[in-house]
């Protein structure tokens, strides 16, 4: 994951999967929404099948968008750092 | 012979254009820049009585050459409030263009336009070396040079150590080069200025804090290190037990006690399985690399390969250090440098695909994560124990180790176990000693907080085959990461367990360790139940004493500079949740013990 291009500008990663089984399809659609959207693209695929996941290049802006959309079925957060202690 | 090398940045970033001439008269170097870099501003709209209403967007479009990277929204109610308050932060554009064009810009805007550097933010560590409460950075000036060489013992150059200065502005770092030598700029005042010194070794030397020093302008000033073998005499051929083993009486232990078919995974910076100490670690997945199976073991930081020397360092090549658990099977996954939480969810998707045992978590992040905590809830019913360090910023406990789901570990020192010049004793804050222990000023604290661990002065391996001695809640997790690992492998109660990979026998080993927590601080927020005592976990065969294998650093008599910082030691713990002696057992840990042992479970 890391040695991906890094998203330039205002473009951030975030996290997205589904909140539960039943809504797995809504991955789908979400894919579909992100399309539409300028300098927004998936940055990688993981996860299993019954339990995917993207990591996503958008904007602040754009995330909000589709939180208001698919935030009662999918999980999307920032792809935060981790550091070592 | 090259000049010493200087890697002291100018103040805004960038390396300078044209070197200064070296010290030693060598002519300088001058690498051309390939292209003229581009920075970030920040514009913004400024309301301003008598101006008519400005457009940030209009002013950034008019110039050529300028790419709007970014557009920050007003947020909160104001934002959709009509004619927003004066005092109401207006949309901000985030753009990118070179150094010159952004200097015009700030210098043509009008009155109601801001335009700033988007600057780098620096965050806050505390295990930088040092901070002067109330330094406020100061234009920069002319550059002083401040020439130090490093020496170890027989006046030995030491290559690659980090030295930093600090004066009245920004302090200044430097690597020494093969003759020991580097040559710091820093900015703010002449050389009468310098406040203190700070060296960090590579390996095998303890660090050194220099303050109210002197220095000499033009000419070279010598900084000399202690080597870790004026402690432990002989190391590393003469092995020697950590302070933190011996606090949790890993020494009163018998060697066959090693850990033996647990899996123990290491989520970190990777593993340099070359270190004549770690050559049994051998599996593990660089998931920086797209899980590549074999870069995990190019430990870039070091910190892992730290962390793997607590857990697992073996004895087999030579003394050295001894480790928890040197049988069990480590696995390494690599997220650093430059992990994110999805690193962290491919490395415990990792862990319970491998079917490990236990996880050493020594990190943190300053965000929180639903999924990250969805992921160490689906390892811990998959029988996956996360141990988590608490945190370095002095704060509240870090995420995950906020989660209920892991075992959250805080730092703990001990006086005496440290020179009084290095910057271990930094760490030490006066109202937080207690006996010869002491809660580390760095560490993180709260009511997640579950047990208290080594963490200040640490020793172990370093990439390169080395040794240092390194602080931090990271240095205390693998203390107890360790001891799980024994618990798992030669506890009846986990033994017989071991096979069952769920939820609960997590949860019995975590009350397990918890159960033989000795207090030394009296604050439960700083220390959990207290640092985890073999002695004490109910169940447990007897310890034996090793004997021969005493090691040479058991008890060491006082030295010179090595005295208690002022605090005189007392050495006893001021509670503990298991009772005054040490064979008392938990009742209640007893009577679950006894409870399975009767319905035949063990």
């Amino acid at each position: 994951m890391s040695n991906l291009p890094s998203p330039s500008g205002g473009v951030d990663q975030f996290l997205v999967a589904p909140r539960s089984a039943e809504t797995i399809g809504d991955l789908a659609a979400f894919e579909q929404a992100l399309q539409s959207l300028p300098g927004a693209s998936v940055l990688q695929r993981a996860g299993k099948p019954d339990r995917p996941r993207l990591v996503v290049g958008l904007s602040a802006a754009h995330a909000d968008q589709l939180r208001n959309q698919f935030g009662a079925t999918l999980i999307i957060e920032p792809n935060a750092p981790i550091q070592p202690l | 012979m090259a000049g010493p090398e200087n890697n002291n940045p100018a103040p805004n970033g960038h390396h300078p254009e044209t070197a200064a001439p070296s010290p030693n008269g060598a002519d300088p170097r001058v690498e051309p820049m390939a292209a003229a870099p581009t920075e970030r501003y920040m514009i913004a709209t400024r309301r301003v009585p008598g101006f008519a209403p400005a457009s940030a967007s209009d002013l950034a479009n008019a110039l050529p050459g300028v790419k709007i990277v970014r557009r920050l929204q007003p947020r909160g109610l104001n934002a959709f409030s009509v004619g927003a308050p004066m005092s109401q932060t207006p949309e901000i554009l985030v753009a990118e263009m070179d150094r010159q064009r952004g200097l015009a810009l700030q210098a043509s805007a009008p009155p109601n336009v801001i335009v700033e550097r988007d600057a780098f933010l620096r965050y806050s560590d505390d295990l930088r070396p040092f901070d002067f409460n109330g330094v406020m950075p100061i234009a920069a000036g002319v550059g002083v040079d401040v020439q130090i060489r490093v020496i170890g013992a027989g006046g030995k150059p030491l290559p690659k150590a980090t030295v930093y200065v600090y004066g009245p502005g920004f302090p200044g770092q430097g690597l020494t080069n093969e003759r020991g030598e580097v040559v710091v700029t820093v900015f703010g005042g002449p050389i009468q200025t310098i406040r203190a010194i700070y060296v960090k070794p590579v390996a095998d030397h303890w660090d050194r804090m220099l303050q109210g020093i002197a220095l000499q302008a033009g000419a070279w000033n010598t900084v000399q290190l202690r080597p870790l073998t004026e402690k432990f005499a002989g190391f590393p051929q003469q092995g020697m037990i950590g302070w933190g083993q011996r606090l949790m009486k890993l020494d009163r232990l018998d060697p066959s006690f090693n850990g033996s078919g647990v899996k123990i995974g290491i989520i970190d910076s990777g593993c340099d399985s070359a270190h004549p100490q770690l050559r049994h670690v051998t599996r593990g997945a660089d998931l920086t690399n797209g899980g590549d199976k074999a870069s995990w073991a190019n430990d870039m930081i070091g910190h892992g390969t730290h962390c793997a020397g607590i857990i697992t360092a073996a004895s087999d090549t030579v003394a050295g250090i001894r480790g928890f658990a040197p049988q069990a099977e480590v696995h390494s996954l690599k997220v650093f440098p430059g992990g994110r939480f999805s690193d962290l969810i491919d490395a415990l998707d990792e862990c319970v695909d491998r079917q490990l045992d236990v996880v050493n978590m020594s990190l943190g992040s300053g965000e929180p994560s639903e999924l990250v905590a969805q992921k160490i809830a689906e390892a811990r019913q998959n029988g996956v124990a996360c141990i988590v360090a608490a945190g370095n910023s002095s704060g509240p406990v870090q995420f995950p180790g906020v989660l209920p789901t892991v075992l959250t570990v805080a730092a703990l020192g001990k006086l005496e176990e440290f020179p009084e010049d290095s910057y271990h004793a930094q760490t030490v804050e006066p109202q937080l000693v207690a006996g010869a222990l002491f809660s580390p000023k760095f560490t993180c604290f709260g009511p997640q907080v579950a047990v208290g661990a080594p963490g200040v002065a640490i020793v172990s391996t370093v990439p390169g085959g080395g040794y240092a001695a390194w602080d931090g809640t990271s240095m205390a997790t693998p203390h107890v990461t360790g001891m799980a690992a024994l618990l798992l492998a030669h506890h009846p109660l986990l033994q017989a367990a071991r096979a069952a990979r769920n939820e609960q026998r997590v949860a019995q080993l975590f009350s397990l360790l918890a159960s033989s927590g000795v207090r030394y601080l009296g604050d439960p927020t700083r220390e959990g139940v207290g640092a985890p005592d073999f002695e004490r976990v109910p169940g447990l065969a007897a310890p034996q004493p090793i004997g021969a294998a005493t090691p040479a650093s058991a008890g060491p008599a006082p030295m010179p500079g090595w005295g208690g910082n002022g605090f005189a030691p007392m050495g006893a713990p001021i509670g503990s949740v298991m009772g005054p002696t040490a064979w008392a057992v938990n009742p209640a840990a007893l009577q679950r013990f006894m409870q399975l042992r009767a319905a035949g479970l063990i």
